[in-house]
């Protein structure tokens, strides 16, 4: 089990602000939580599989830990050392080791670049390998492990099917033989007949080369697929955090709950499901007290609109910040 | 069929681009009837919104309708003018579109924009017109519809913009609305909110309703008959049950195994459809799925397979799946 292992990578208590400027001349600049205190271990050669609805967070979640923004306060630990605090310098040498793969693969690929150029660039950058042939040779051996071949490394990114073009990043992504992949929404773009090709990708590479994924995505079906373990994220929190099949068999947290029931069925005979949450996901401008959920929840406690639940163990390995599991009786119950 | 509302006649779309000739649609008949929901479901390029887009005559300049007849309530659509049709769209046919943000335009308050579109099609005074407004976004669950209406898109959040849509395509009370991907912008809770929405005016006022999805969760979710396009083709046309208990061409079952499903046990693999989806302008003469599919014959790359009605009320065009000829799911191919 991957709860016995050491986390490769420890998330402590991460926050992200962005300041709003007033839309009033002089006025104070308001500020945006997109990350409210984030705690996450991921553990090697696993999954963690990152859900919520636009605007939670999850995104600004995977930049900062591959510190393409910096995080106002909490640590990210990997290798023993917290590479918030790390200078640029000092960080290059893991950003080979922490890779990312964006969303859309129209434009995260340099429309000028063929594949070739593309896929050398992060080798150059990190000075890799001084050896032009021995280069082709790398970037020929990840792309047929992405399945592409020689006959696309000069071809430019517009011949290429949406499908094909995540291979690409994917490939670009990988030529640095990082231990850890942040996906970002990888195959929210892309058909799904497509997407199933692309998802299968990523499980046979994972096993191949022992990679640690933390895959973001809004389609729970995706997650459910390919994730070990999934935190549930609500307005820059992480509301619930456990095994992936957990997830589907006992949900414990209210917006895990109406999440599930508001994806469309499996199949015809699964009508009925009713919606709990009413209303809409507030906004992340300005402070907030209490639980996030608290305005659209239908088990509010008095508790909830004065303190913010913590992420607190109920079940080994199954984590959930809701106040209706941190009571005592609750505990002795189960 | 009783109490038809639409029907379509081997409708070809033709796109002409400077690079050939795109068969966006080739050949697609369906009819649907009163209070229907129908769905049409398949990829990116297979023709779902150029299909639906076709019924209205809206489409760009490149794009051409070449055979084919649209018969809407007794109407040819095809033989309006444009004055005529202009008169059909909104008030009779109206079509909620994929990207809410971008449907409304940003410039105008949100009350302006449906005071408009009311007084286009029906003969009455501003203030009329504003309160038929305010009435049909209290109806689709907006609060406060009177601050609303004074609103800006921007200030809207995306469920709230999609939710104007629909309120603006229902304030002429059509008869028939056409969405195209209308969640696809959304987030599955806002999602949820507006299919139920959608479904509860199909109940209270009896419009049909044409949806255009990729999501099959979608389609179990709301549809009585489904249409499966792929190429620019119909390949199914059935029962929404009957789809999903027994679907019998080889793409339909590739799309059903290619979504990962949330019931479904752990499995290592998602049974993916190799391959790409088909260049329109490079089909034609044989089968669309053929080069894609796993039960390929010889016949099945030089003849257009032919819409077969293999069982009452299910429409398949397979060359192996004709009524004559049944295909076993996961046979083996001795052929390929």
């Amino acid at each position: 089990m991957p709860e016995t292992k050491t986390p490769i990578l420890q998330v402590k208590n991460l926050r992200k602000d962005y300041k709003i400027r007033s839309s009033k001349l002089g006025g104070k600049p308001r500020i945006l939580h997109a990350l409210s205190g984030v705690s996450l271990d991921v553990y090697e050669g696993e999954t963690l599989g990152v859900i919520g609805e636009s605007g939670c967070g999850k995104s600004t979640l995977g930049k900062c830990i591959v510190q393409l923004t910096r995080a106002n306060s909490g640590e990210v630990i990997y290798g023993g050392n917290n590479i918030c605090a790390l200078s640029n310098s000092d960080l290059r040498p893991i950003r080979k080791e922490l890779q990312m793969v964006f969303q859309d693969p129209y434009s995260s690929l340099d429309p000028r670049f063929t594949t070739r150029a593309a896929i050398e660039e992060p080798l150059l950058i990190h000075r890799m390998e001084p050896n032009a042939a021995k280069r082709r040779e790398m970037v020929l051996s990840i792309l047929r492990e992405v399945g592409l071949d020689v006959q696309h490394m000069h071809r430019y990114p517009h011949e290429f099917s949406g499908g094909q073009r995540q291979r690409i990043s994917v490939a670009r992504a990988l030529v640095l033989e990082p231990k850890v992949i942040v996906c970002d929404e990888p195959v929210s773009a892309l058909d799904v007949s497509v997407q199933a090709q692309v998802l299968n990708l990523f499980s046979s590479l994972q096993k191949q080369r022992n990679l640690t994924y933390l895959f973001i995505s809004h389609d729970l079906g995706v997650i459910k697929h390919i994730s070990d373990r999934v935190a549930i994220m609500y307005l820059g929190t992480v509301v619930e955090l456990c095994g992936a099949h957990e997830i589907y068999q006992n949900p414990l947290h209210p917006y895990t709950k109406a999440l599930l029931s508001a994806i469309p069925p499996d199949s015809p005979f699964e009508k009925g499901k009713q919606l709990p949450l009413s209303g809409e996901i507030p906004s992340p401008i300005g402070d907030l007290i209490g639980c996030p959920l608290a305005g659209r929840c239908p088990n509010r406690m008095d508790l909830c609109t004065q303190t913010r639940p913590a992420l607190t163990e109920v079940f080994p390995g199954h984590r959930v910040a809701c106040f209706l599991y941190h009571k005592e009786e609750y505990k002795e119950e189960t | 069929m009783k109490d038809q509302i639409l029907q379509v006649n081997d409708l070809k779309t033709y796109f002409f681009t400077a690079s050939g000739v795109a068969k966006a649609v080739d050949g697609v008949s369906f009819s649907m009837s009163r209070g229907q929901i129908m769905g049409i479901v398949g990829e990116s390029g297979s023709g779902k919104s150029v299909t639906a887009s076709s019924l209205i005559r809206l489409l760009p300049k490149t794009g051409k309708i070449v055979e084919g007849e649209i018969i809407f309530d007794g109407r040819e659509i095809q033989s309006l003018s444009n004055r005529e049709l202009r008169k059909l769209r909104g008030s009779e046919i109206s079509m909620i579109f994929q990207d809410p943000m971008t449907s409304l335009d940003p410039v105008f308050k949100v009350g302006e924009q449906m005071v408009g579109q009311i007084r286009t099609h029906q003969n009455i005074t501003r203030q009329e017109a504003w309160n038929i407004g305010a009435e049909m976004l209290r109806q689709v669950g907006i609060p406060e519809p009177e601050a609303r209406m004074n609103s800006y898109p921007h200030e809207l959040s995306g469920g709230m913009c999609q939710r104007v849509i629909i309120a603006m395509a229902m304030s002429c009370q059509p008869k028939f609305m056409i969405a195209d991907e209308p969640t696809t912008a959304l987030d599955v809770t806002v999602q949820a909110q507006i299919l139920s929405l959608l479904k509860k005016l199909r109940d209270e006022k009896n419009m049909s309703i044409l949806l255009i999805t990729h999501n099959l969760g979608i389609v179990w979710e709301m549809c009585d008959a489904v249409m499966v396009m792929y190429g620019g083709t119909t390949v199914e046309h059935t029962k929404m049950e009957t789809l999903y208990s027994n679907p019998l061409h080889p793409y339909t079952w590739g799309l059903l195994d290619s979504v990962p499903r949330l019931s479904a046990e752990p499995a290592d693999e998602l049974k993916a459809i190799p391959g790409q989806p088909p260049d329109l302008r490079l089909t034609g003469g044989c089968c669309a799925f053929y080069n894609r599919c796993p039960y390929v014959r010889e016949i099945c790359t030089k003849e257009v397979p032919p819409l077969v009605e293999v069982e009452p009320g299910h429409l398949v065009a397979c060359h192996r799946q004709n009524g004559k000829e049944v295909l076993i799911r996961g046979e083996v191919n001795e052929n390929a």
